[in-house]
């Protein structure tokens, strides 16, 4: 089950020529350039160019043969595919191991393009490289600062690793990734898959020691049994969560038997993906919220979960999607329930969800979180209410009446929102209890100042409670996985 | 692709049962007097079916007769049904299981995927309700119970209308030797039971069609 131990050169290469660089800030030649350049790879960059022309600070080469042999083990290829096979020939000469083709103009185009991605996997084999794309959009490697993409953005360093069949798909988590903070390892458009399949890199992030979950999106299958082996073996130390594109509902129209009327390609991945111990997520939303969750919530002991609300509403919700799941919402023990008494004014809800109904005070919820996450009935905490006092002071900051007595109180209100932040935080790590967060300020007001704290901090803020349920429910079905191996 | 077949479902469930599967009792029958002699053995009620390679979806022509509990039920059915097939086809007389609960069980093979393994709600509605699982063979057991899970009528596995909860152990073990079956032979396609009943707790194959490769 070992990878191909090329593709260390692909993701941390020594060093990267780009083939096909361009002076037209509208080129891919260009952008790939620019952005292995921009993004700080601190090994020797060299490009290729027709003419010998100096471009972002280096001058470029006319062919391969100019570079000495040994430096440069990784080419991002840019020219148009009928010179690829070449340019794959003079590479091997230099050393190189590895090739992202970002050329389209392969099977995306018919029988000719066929045969000309048939052609990239006897080069790969005969030149001992290995090849990703064809018509891939690059891929991004945070360990080594490398951005060789011809699209934007780079996501901030972290543990998620992301194999996409659309690069469009992977933009948009890397989207995700800047937005909430809770970075990437490596990130890759896989494109045709000519040569190197999903599986194969599912087995590279297997073992890759920079990656601790793996995300997938994917369209067509071209071998399900060697993806579902894939999988079912990384499963065992990394979860996998697939986004699935294009799936048909339909199973065999002639089939004589009902079996095969029913073995649709939707329902056998499904079962395929459970078999293997992955999660199937709805897009690429759900599937970076599930993925951010894995990496920085610690491991739950059990289901029984604790949802703490300073409003009704938000946790009658999540309540319900509490009910609807496989967690638990736990009955309130009565030394728990005497101890809240101590802290909150009679009038909260004496029930689970705890709704504190506007009862805080400046020590109430940092509290309450200790008390809550200290307690041996409880595996997780689910907090709502976040961001509620940032408003406050984001209303005051912008009133046309702002003054220095609304200014004390509009501190105070983001050092609270500060603090909850950091309780919630520290809380999840001093018990090691897992504590999901949610408010759609996470979406819709990312500066809010509770929001930005938990931020800061790469926590996770899920925009709804049933959102939140979603990332916990895996957590803890991830767990049991593991647990019964 | 080579051509396909498909044995009898008499064949089908011998084929079945060979591998430790439990199938309805019965017997092929050429004449009314073979029919009630049969029925004595099996016990009143039987059903009566077109027992044919040929025709795969039986309801579907309605060749299936049930509650056949004495002699001139028989009669009647035996001369109906040779009549929808011109006498040209066999016909099966088996036991009649009760259960209100009806399973389908299956494999198949994949392009993709190679050989799968399929549990779900069964019965003649299978295609529309539309619950059904698979998982890539070979599958362990705990592969095999956690399908049950996954379905959306996971209800009907405990006690339904007087009749016990299923046997979970007997059910995995079903699903076990149909695999089994569909891996020792590399010439199988497919493997359908539907329904799969459930005799006192215990499933058991009511019907079966096995799709060969032609060699």
């Amino acid at each position: 089950m070992s990878h191909n131990p090329n593709l260390e050169s692909l993701f941390d290469p020594k060093g990267v020529v780009v083939v096909g660089a361009s002076s037209h800030p509208g080129k891919f030649g260009f952008v790939a350039l620019h952005n292995i350049l921009d993004s700080g790879f601190d090994g020797p960059v060299y490009a290729t160019n027709k003419e010998r022309i100096s471009l972002l600070g280096i001058t470029t080469v006319k062919e391969l043969n100019e570079i000495p042999e040994g430096i440069v083990d990784f080419a991002m290829i840019c020219v148009p595919s009928h010179a690829v096979p070449e340019t794959l020939i003079e590479a091997a000469k230099i050393g190189v191991k590895a090739a992202f083709i970002v050329s389209g103009g392969y099977s995306e185009m018919g029988k000719d393009g066929e045969r000309a991605e048939m052609e990239l996997l006897n080069l790969s084999n005969e030149l001992g490289i290995a090849i990703s794309g064809p018509n891939g959009q690059g891929f991004v490697s945070t360990p080594s600062k490398l951005c060789s993409q011809i699209v934007a953005p780079f996501p901030p360093e972290g543990k998620i690793a992301i194999a996409s069949q659309s690069g469009n798909l992977l933009s948009s988590f890397m989207n995700l990734s800047r937005h909430y903070g809770i970075g990437i390892s490596r990130g890759i458009s896989i494109g045709n898959q000519s040569c190197l399949r999903a599986s194969d890199y599912v087995r590279y992030f297997s073992e890759d020691p920079e990656t601790q979950v793996i995300v997938l999106y994917l369209e067509g299958i071209p071998d399900g049994r060697d993806l579902f082996q894939a999988i079912k073996h990384t499963t065992k130390t990394k979860p996998v969560i697939v986004i699935r594109g294009g799936s048909s509902p339909e199973g065999a129209k002639a089939a004589a038997s009902h079996t095969g009327s029913l073995a649709s390609d939707y329902r056998i991945f499904r079962g395929m993906l459970n078999q293997a111990g992955a999660f199937l997520a709805d897009g690429p939303q759900t599937a970076y919220e599930w993925a951010a969750s894995f990496v920085s919530q610690p491991t739950p002991a059990g289901e029984n979960t604790i949802i703490l609300t300073t409003a009704g509403g938000w946790g009658v919700l999540t309540a319900d999607a509490v009910a609807q799941s496989s967690l638990d919402l736990v009955d309130l023990d009565k030394d728990l329930t005497d101890q809240i008494d101590q802290i909150l004014p009679p009038r909260w809800s004496r029930s689970n969800p705890i709704d504190i109904a506007g009862g805080e005070t400046r020590e109430t919820i940092p509290q309450m979180i200790d008390l809550i996450l200290s307690h041996s009935s409880v595996d997780a905490l689910i907090f709502l209410g976040l961001g509620i006092q940032g408003n406050v002071a984001r209303l005051y900051s912008e009133s046309k009446y702002f003054d220095s007595g609304m200014e004390r109180i509009m501190n105070f209100h983001n050092s609270q929102e500060q603090r909850y932040a950091s309780e919630l935080i520290d809380g999840s790590e001093k018990w090691g209890k897992p504590v999901l967060v949610a408010s759609e300020l996470a979406g819709s007001d990312p500066s809010n100042s509770g929001i930005e704290a938990l931020r800061e901090r790469k926590w996770l803020c899920h925009t709804s409670g049933s959102r939140a349920v979603a990332s916990l429910e895996n957590l803890c079905a991830y767990a049991r996985y593991i647990e019964t191996g | 692709m080579p051509k396909r077949y498909s044995l009898s479902e008499f064949e089908s469930k011998r084929l079945l049962r060979s591998y430790g599967i439990k199938v309805t009792r019965e017997a092929v029958i050429h004449s009314v007097d073979e029919a009630i002699e049969q029925s004595e053995i099996l016990g009143y009620p039987v059903v009566l079916k077109i027992s044919s390679a040929n025709v795969a979806h039986k309801t579907e022509l309605n060749g299936v007769r049930l509650n056949l509990d004495n002699e001139l039920s028989i009669r009647n059915a035996v001369a109906d049904l040779n009549k929808s097939v011109d006498g040209q086809t066999s016909l099966l007389i088996s036991e009649q299981i009760k259960s209100s609960r009806e399973f389908i069980a299956g494999v198949t093979r994949s392009d993709e995927y190679g050989l799968v393994l399929a549990f779900g709600v069964g019965g003649i509605f299978a295609e529309i309700v539309k619950d059904v699982v698979f998982r890539l063979l070979p599958a362990s057991r705990e592969e095999i119970r956690s399908m049950f899970d996954e379905l959306l009528h996971k209800q009907l596995f405990g006690e339904v209308r007087g009749e016990p909860e299923i046997n979970m152990d007997k059910l995995v073990e079903t699903l076990e030797a149909l695999g089994e079956c569909a891996m020792d032979r590399s010439d199988i396609f497919s493997i359908d039971v539907n329904p799969l009943l459930i005799d006192d707790g215990v499933p058991v194959a009511v019907d079966a069609l096995v799709e060969l490769y032609e060699s």
